[in-house]
């Protein structure tokens, strides 16, 4: 998937982006985007398409409009806390590191280290 | 994982929101470019940006546009979860199957095989080697092989 903007669409996301989590009505957007409300409704149309945006459906003023807000990060849901620290999480030789070869974890000073550290923390 | 070159990079795609060139990164962060493109291909060896080819017409050059594969990123670390736990393993089967001994001046270890080498003396400065005790070391590992494989289970 590429995802790439014209200056408007951009524009727009900003806009959205700095509304937070409320969000903003679609046609406060295009307003401030100075655009007509039909283009207003294609660019909040675009960026849902390509996943960037979220709307739901309010009425405003008796008329029928969209809400528009960031769609919620997906894979932000990582725990790195717990590896970050072992050095084989973050090592760029893991592919090489392996038992019998001649970096491995039997004998690598950096995993050595680490360990060591970690025995020390006990100690404390 | 690839330095903090290479981190200042990803740092820049991730915070955009479409796709980069890598003449604009070298810019930005002040790096020679083709250190940033030797950069973006390790990082794209690792899975974590990917990179869209165009040639322009003309000169028939090849221009670049980077992204970061967002989608990726948890199935990678979770990848390299799995890959930790497995050196925390051989580390640990090492550790139980073996004793270990260590020169008392330069504090280097040897396995009872490599001590028994030597003569339990050490290569270099020939002092007597003393037997370590690694029971520290395999229980932070065993901890750590337990909490890690907790958590890749969670993760499914």
């Amino acid at each position: 998937m590429s995802i790439s903007l014209t200056p408007l669409e951009r524009k727009a996301y900003e806009i959205i982006r700095k509304s937070g989590k409320n969000g903003i009505l679609q046609s406060e957007l295009w307003r401030i985007l100075g655009v007509d409300s039909r283009e207003g409704s294609r660019i909040a149309l675009r960026l849902l398409k390509k996943g960037l945006i979220e709307r739901e459906p309010v009425v405003h003023n008796g008329k029928r409009t969209y809400r528009l807000m960031l769609k919620e990060e997906k894979g932000i849901d990582i725990n790195i806390d717990l590896v970050i620290n072992i050095p084989c999480f973050t090592c760029s030789q893991y592919l090489r590191c392996g038992e019998g070869s001649y970096l491995n974890p039997v004998t690598c000073p950096k995993l050595t280290k680490w360990i060591l550290s970690e025995v020390r923390k006990r100690k404390q | 994982m690839l330095g903090e070159k290479a981190g200042k990079i990803f740092e820049y795609i991730y915070k955009r929101l479409d796709e980069v060139q890598d003449e604009e990164i070298a810019r930005e962060l002040g790096l020679k470019l083709n250190e940033v493109r030797k950069l973006l291909y390790q990082l794209s060896e690792q899975g974590l940006v990917s990179y869209r080819r165009v040639r322009d017409k003309s000169t028939s050059w090849y221009t670049y546009y980077w992204r970061v594969r967002k989608d990726e990123i948890p199935s990678l670390i979770q990848f390299r979860k799995k890959i930790t736990l497995s050196k925390l393993k051989l580390r640990l089967k090492a550790e139980e199957s073996t004793t270990y001994y260590e020169c008392p001046v330069d504090k280097t270890r040897y396995s009872f095989d490599e001590a028994l080498e030597n003569e339990f003396r050490c290569p270099r400065c020939g002092s007597q080697l003393v037997y370590v005790d690694n029971s520290d070391i395999i229980d932070v590992l065993k901890k750590y092989i337990a909490l890690l494989e907790r958590e890749i289970a969670q993760k499914g």
